[in-house]
């Protein structure tokens, strides 16, 4: 197994396609793609700490298996109250043993009826097929 | 079930979430998958040892 205790912050990877379909299906000007785009500038910079990540549900209310995932609220380092968007990252180790974050999924954390969640959208992503409610 | 829709504009695979007496309600795949980022960029998931080794004391936010 390898050691992947890592330090105190964490690389934050993201791919350009799925950049464009998490976060650019928001308008330009819309809050959401604000906020995640003041993120990534931040995370780029700086990685993320501990402190700023939620590990991720094995077995959520909304269906949703994303066990072993990790979250982070956007807007950053706001309450939960005023964070209404999140990251889904999936820790990932590359060729050298590297430990890094990837994001999956971004989105709204508890939306209104009719549109997924990111936690929903991270699902899909794992597992190729939209979750079922128990 | 996937469907494959070829119409330009809204080609791609979708899934049908909802078949309401043959009104089907689609919604398109989401691509690329997890898997298939790993086979982009080199890299793999974690075994569940290694995620505890590393994020073992992160918090839990249930009903997110």
């Amino acid at each position: 197994m390898a050691d992947i205790r890592g330090g105190a912050r964490f690389t934050i990877a993201f791919d350009d396609d799925l950049w464009r379909q998490e976060v650019e299906r928001f308008a330009p000007h819309a809050r959401g793609r604000i906020a995640a785009e003041a993120a990534r500038r931040v995370l780029e910079r700086d990685g993320v700490g501990k402190d700023g990540l939620a590990a991720c549900e094995a077995q959520g209310p909304d269906g949703t298996r994303l066990g072993g995932w990790v979250k982070l609220r956007i807007p950053l380092a706001r309450p939960a109250s005023e964070a209404p968007y999140g990251f889904v990252l999936e820790p990932v180790l590359d060729e050298r043993g590297r430990l890094a974050l990837r994001l999956v999924a971004f989105g709204e954390r508890h939306p209104r009826e009719g549109t997924r969640s990111v936690y929903e959208r991270a699902h899909n992503r794992r597992h190729g097929a939209w979750p079922t409610r128990s | 079930m996937q469907v494959t829709l070829t119409e330009p504009g809204i080609a791609g695979d979708y899934e049908v979430v909802e078949n309401d007496g043959g009104r089907l309600v689609l919604e398109r795949k989401l691509e690329p998958s997890s898997g298939e980022l790993h086979e982009r960029h080199g890299t793999r998931g974690l075994t569940d040892d290694e995620f505890e080794q590393a994020f073992g004391d992160l918090s839990r936010e249930p009903g997110e």
